[in-house]
Parts: C-alpha cells; structure tokens; sequence
C-alpha cells in the first residue's frame, strides 16, 4: 500500500521502515496519528541501487494547520554538524506521502536529524555498508613479461571505487629493493572507467618518451633485465568509504623495447566450421592491451557486425570470439580498430614514439577476409 | 471560397504558431529530468546558458539557468574551508564530496559549482557570498548532444561490442559553439568536438589525434588537459595544454571532422607538471592568458608574445625542468585548482592554501596583469 503511493515518485525502489523515535517524536505527531494505523505512523527510508536516496512520511501525521508550506517547514540536518545546516534537496508532495530527497545519497553509518517547523520529528541512522569488502580483481597486463616501454596498467576492482586515493596506495618497487619514484603520470583527472571499477595508471608518458627531457634526465621508469612488483596497498576506498580486503600485488620481469605497432596479418587465426558455434581463435604472438581488446576488433558478416562475445585469454596474447548464432558458409571479414594498442601504447597505425624522420612508414592492415566452409 | 480561405486561415494561424513557439523556445529546450550522470567540466555560453560535460553518459548538455539578470561587477566574496561548508549543505563530510569545475555567468556574475559525491552523484551549485544553493537538475530547462565514442572502425554495426568510455577533460563556448576535449582511460590521445548550439545532429566529431614534436626526432600523440580559444593576429586559435608538455596552438578552422592536425608548439613551461586550468584577461588593451598549474605558480603570458612566436618548438629541453618558447611570468600564487574570469577586473579562485584548508576568493585581476 504504501508502495503504491511510492511509485510515481520513485521507479526502482526498497523501502526500510523506521519507526519513529519515540522519545523524539513531538506531540503535533502523536496527536495527529490514527490509532492502530502503523504504516501511517512511520518513517520510510527509500534505497535506489544501494543507495539512500530519500527520506518521507505520511502527510496525515501532521494536523491541518502544518499541512500549508510543507517544503518550507521540513528541513533535514547531518547529526554533528555544529552549524546545524539544512541539508539541500528536493521535497516530493505526492499523494498522502511527503518525500525529502537529498541532491546527493545519505551517507552510510551517518545520522540524520529530521525537522518539521525547526522541531525534530525523527533521527534516521543510515545503516553501515553491507556485503563483501571491495577486492582486486585482476591487475593488467596480467603477463609476466612486459616491453621496458610498458605505458599502462589497469587495475581492476570487484566494486567501484572512489577517487583520490591512489596515489598513496600504489608503489613501484624495483628488485625487491628499491621504490621507483616518480614512475606514475601524476594528473589530477583520475582515469576510470565508467563504473569505476577499473583504474587506470600511465607510466609517466615524459619519462616513456624517448628524447624528451624528463627521459633525458630520469631515465625510463622500467629499466631492461630488472625485476618489478606493482603493490596495491589495502587503503585504497570504495564509494562507501571500506578499504580494500586486501591489498595486491603483480609481478612482472621486464624485457625489450616494443618498436613494432601490432598487424592484422601476422595474427594467426584459427576459423571454425559452419553450424557451430565455436569460438574464432586470434593468436597475435604478444600481448595486446586487455581493456582496448574487448571493443576493438569485429566481424563483419554481409557487412553487418556480427553479435557476440570477444574473451582476452592467455594472458592477452590471444583472442576468442564466440559468436551468439551459428557460423554459416561464407566469407566473413575481421575489422580491427586503429586505436588497437599494445602494451608499449604502439596502435595499429602508428607507434607511441615515432620516429619523424623514418624511412619506415607504417602501413596499416585494418582487415582480414576469412571463409567459413 | 470561403472553405478554402478559412482553411488558409487555419494553416497561417498554425504556422505562426509554430513560429512564436519557436521564437520562444530558441534553444529547444525541454522541462524535466535531464538525466545527468557525472558533470566533468562546466562553461556558461550566452544568456545565462551553462553547458554541462557528462563524461559517464557521454553527452553535453545545455542547461537554462533563468539567471539572466545583467551585473555589471561581480561581488567580491572568499569563502574559506569551501570543501567543508559545501558537504554540510550536501549532509555529508569534505571527505565524500570533489569539486569538479567553477564557472562564472557572464550575464549575472553568479557563481556555479559543480560537484561529485563520492558515489559519483553530480550536484550543481550556486555561490552567492556565503550562501549555497542547489540546481534541480531533475527538474530543469534543457538540450543535450551525444558525444559517444563509438569504435572508429566503419562496420555497419557493433556487434554488441561496448563503447569506449571517454573522460571529458575541458570544455568551453566559442563562437556559438561548444567545444570539447576529451581523454580516454585507454588511449593515450586526445579527442576534439566542435559542436554548433543550439544542438543540431552535426558536430564536428573527428577525433583528432593531436602530435607533439617538440623534441625533434619522435612524435607523440598526447591528451589535452585544458585549454581556451584566443584570436592571435585576426585569426581564431585553439591555446591547448598537456598533461605532461607545452602551450600549442592549433587553428580552429583546421579542426574539422577526420583532418589529422599537428599543434605548433609555442611554449614549454617546464616537466614534472600538469595544467590545471586556463583563462584570458584583459588589461589596457592587451590580453594574457592565465594558467594554474600542478607542480607549478600560476602562470601570464602575454598573447602579444604568442602573437610574435611565428615557430614551433623542436629543439630537445636540456636544462632540467628547463622551459622554451614564448616568456611567461611566474605569479607569487601556488596550489590554484580552478579559475574562472568573474568580470574585467576581477578573478575567481579555487586555491588549496599552505594549512590544507580549499578557500574559494575573489581576486583582483591587476594583481595578476
């Protein structure tokens, strides 16, 4: 019942009852509830994808003569804030219900003083975050091996994060030894994805750059030969403020410069028979950037992108596409994204550091015909 | 006859209004919820129109303020521990809350804030002295414009593959036009759009992938972290910088869809820095550029300099964290995170000060020129 008079409001929604502190509650209330009427004599906490994002009542708790005004007699305030100040937000009439909703969500583990004509009705203590602590999923390249040109690396996480962290918590350490120091681009734009599940970490492009002056100066930040350990310490936060359940680590051996951009044909593909559905097998002979793999190449089929799902495996060095339907007899085409990188940052049409004055232009290889038998 | 002059009569009653309707609603805007998922980058246009940079729904959106009442100078103010005062309004702590972007409107010289819970909910706010306020961003006046990114390959469709994301770095009005940079999480390169408003289905969506050669033998593509547009010898000039190199000027006529252009270094200003923000004053007839900086002051450059620098940069850097190019003037001010042109004689600052506190001031602009 009460959700139907949520709805309007609210499209996916999860509703907690509170019952309303007794000892807060001031009379207007009391004397305005209908005896028996529980639902009535309530206060809703309203949660969108985990998240408290209002707070409301029902209009009949308040006596006639509170009901003109409502938006400007109703006030929220964070319990601790010294100066008291009335938290900005919207304030919903709909039906019999009154809804407060903050510009932005409640914030866990804090309590919330809810005033009505500067008398405080209700506190609302939002719950602590529930479920697993955040984790490190995977950090790429997830190869052991890397060009001394390495440009980035992701880490990916189990839950999304929250900015402003990283850079205390992440350390480069050489031969078990030492601590690179300025290794990482330190921009003030963090680089996540979308869900903010996975970071982004730049070697510090100056310093990648071969000629400019902070590779002049400081050298490269990988050094050829060496040992390296990426380590992720547990500080880092998620939205919610939990650090992680445990830090992370990833160690890789560093090899030769990577001076060659990636090429369609030297991929190996293995084709699949008609009237299956198994996977197209691309072997590209070193390891390509996982994150631009997922949605750099495609297949054509009739000149129409072909459905299906695209899986980095052995350590990104190959690539299978498992289509949804079935394989038909045919000739099929692959087409490959110029932003394709490898790990060095070397795209399809040109190499992260290139040489102006090469005789060795680049010429591009963007597809690659196959027949389906 | 007289059918037909009734029916005649209908169709002009009709037509006309369609136009009034149109004369009134100029921008196309629409009443609602606008669905803004993050706010990157903030810049007003003309008529107290704001224009909103959405890295995660990858769109621009235009937003009517209604706050179009003419000021002529704004009202000096300083807001101290502005982090702290924003995030009790907003029932949270400092800790939970990142100040993304501060614009001034031109027409009202009100102050707007955007902000980013850590849950990346977007709030925009007004300043007025010590006063915030909140804009119903669920309930409001506006257009938007898609800037996905879709993958560059010419397949007729996707295929199911995702589309990249893309961050919106900086984005300003120009010339009826917004303009946008943007930097991938995944390349390391920039994007560029010029995107005619009111919103059409055109913009200018090449990714223009933008080289620096200043050290003579290599290039490299790299993403632009701010930038603005200036008019140097009579000719309209984007004045990008990099997140890790130089000041380069690219001509914004040359930016159109699928050109692959090559900035002309003017300026470096140092390594082990990134630009944060980049505005232009005026003084007595002569324009600066003003730019705050990571690792660095603020910094003026004098446009006449540019205007003079007729080449491009290509000799390697040899002094440690050397600087080349067009002169420029260390400002006696550090730790400046944004900046915005709040009238002729003054300047807006976001400024992270020696005891930590973030204070939004009012500065005057001849302490700076």
């Amino acid at each position: 019942m009460v959700i139907n008079f949520i709805q309007p409001l609210l499209k996916t929604i999860r509703i907690v009852r509170l019952p309303i502190i007794e000892s807060l509650t001031f009379c207007f209330i009391m004397l305005s509830c209908k005896s028996g009427d529980e639902k009535k004599n309530s206060l809703v906490l309203v949660w969108e994808q985990d998240k408290a994002v209002a707070v409301g009542f029902n209009k009949q708790l308040l006596s006639a003569n509170d009901q003109p005004d409502i938006a400007k007699k109703l006030h929220v305030e964070i319990v601790g804030d010294s100066n008291q100040e009335s938290i900005l937000g919207s304030i919903d009439l709909s039906g019999d219900s009154i809804f407060f909703r903050p510009y932005i969500p409640f914030t866990k583990g804090d309590s919330y003083r809810v005033k009505f004509n500067n008398v405080v009705i209700a506190i609302v203590r939002i719950p602590e975050p529930t479920g697993p602590a955040p984790e490190i999923v995977n950090i790429y390249p997830t190869n052991d091996t890397v060009p001394v040109n390495l440009l980035k690396l992701y880490i990916a996480f189990s839950i999304p994060m929250r900015e402003g962290k990283w850079r205390d918590n992440i350390v480069l350490i050489k031969n078990g030894v030492d601590t690179v120091s300025d290794a990482f681009l330190d921009v003030d734009l963090e680089l996540w994805n979308n869900e903010h599940t996975v970071l982004t970490i730049w070697f510090d492009p100056g310093r990648v750059k071969r000629g400019l002056q902070p590779n002049e100066k400081l050298g490269s930040p990988l050094h050829e030969k060496q040992k390296y350990e990426l380590l992720v310490l547990k500080n880092l936060e998620d939205v919610d403020g939990r650090i992680l359940r445990t830090g992370g680590s990833k160690r890789f051996f560093v090899n030769d410069r990577d001076s060659e951009s990636p090429h369609v044909d030297d991929w190996l593909i293995r084709i699949p028979k008609s009237d299956t559905r198994t996977a197209l097998h691309f072997s590209f002979g070193e390891s390509l950037d996982a994150m631009l793999l997922e949605n750099s190449i495609s297949i054509n089929y009739n000149e129409h992108g072909l459905a299906g799902v695209f899986e980095p495996i052995n350590k990104e060095r190959e690539l299978r596409f498992i289509p949804e339907a079935s394989w038909q007899v045919g000739e099929y085409e692959i087409i490959v994204d110029p932003i394709l990188e490898d790990l060095a940052g070397n795209n399809m049409t040109r190499l992260f550091d290139n040489p102006i004055d090469s005789s060795k232009k680049i010429k591009p290889s963007l597809r690659r015909k196959f027949t389906i038998k | 006859m007289k059918k037909i002059s009734a029916l005649l009569a209908v169709i002009g009653f009709c037509i006309f209004l369609i136009a009034a309707r149109r004369d009134s609603n100029p921008y196309g805007f629409k009443q609602g919820n606008a669905g803004i998922q993050s706010i990157s980058a903030i810049a007003f246009g003309t008529d107290g129109i704001l224009f909103i940079g959405d890295s995660k729904s990858a769109s621009v959106f235009a937003i009517d303020t209604k706050d179009k009442v003419p000021v002529e100078k704004g009202t000096a103010f300083e807001m101290k521990n502005i982090d702290q005062k924003i995030a009790a309004v907003l029932g949270t702590e400092a800790k939970n809350i990142r100040i993304q972007d501060i614009a001034v409107n031109p027409v009202s010289k009100k102050v707007y804030c955007a902000v980013q819970s850590a849950d990346g909910t977007p709030v925009l706010l007004t300043i007025d002295g010590q006063k915030i306020e909140a804009l119903n961003l669920r309930d409001i006046s506006f257009s938007s414009m898609s800037i996905a990114n879709a993958p560059a390959t010419d397949a007729k469709d996707r295929g199911g593959r995702p589309l990249r994301d893309q961050m919106i770095s900086d984005l300003n009005f120009s010339d009826g036009s917004v303009l946008v940079s943007g930097l991938s999480n995944q390349e390391f390169s920039s994007t560029f759009r010029r995107i005619p408003f009111p919103f059409t289905d055109k913009q200018d969506h090449a990714s223009l992938e933008i080289f620096h050669a200043a050290h003579g033998k290599y290039e490299t593509a790299s993403p632009i972290r701010t930038f603005t547009t200036a008019s140097l010898n009579g000719k309209k000039y984007l004045v990008a910088s990099y997140t890790c190199t130089p000041l380069v000027l690219f001509p914004l006529d040359d930016l159109k869809a699928g050109k692959h252009v090559k900035g002309r270094t003017v300026a470096e200003f140092g390594a082990g820095n990134s630009p944060l923000d980049i505005i232009t004053m005026q003084k007595e007839g002569n324009t600066y550029l003003v730019m705050s900086n990571s690792n660095r002051p603020v910094m003026r450059v004098d446009v006449k300099n540019i205007e003079g620098f007729a080449g491009t940069l290509t000799d390697p850097i040899k002094e440690s964290y050397g600087t080349a190019g067009v002169a420029f003037t260390n400002l006696p001010v550090v730790n400046v995170l944004q900046m915005d042109k709040m009238d002729d004689t003054q300047v807006l600052v976001l400024q992270r000060k020696g005891n930590g506190d973030l204070d939004l001031y009012v500065n005057r602009a001849d302490r700076w020129l």
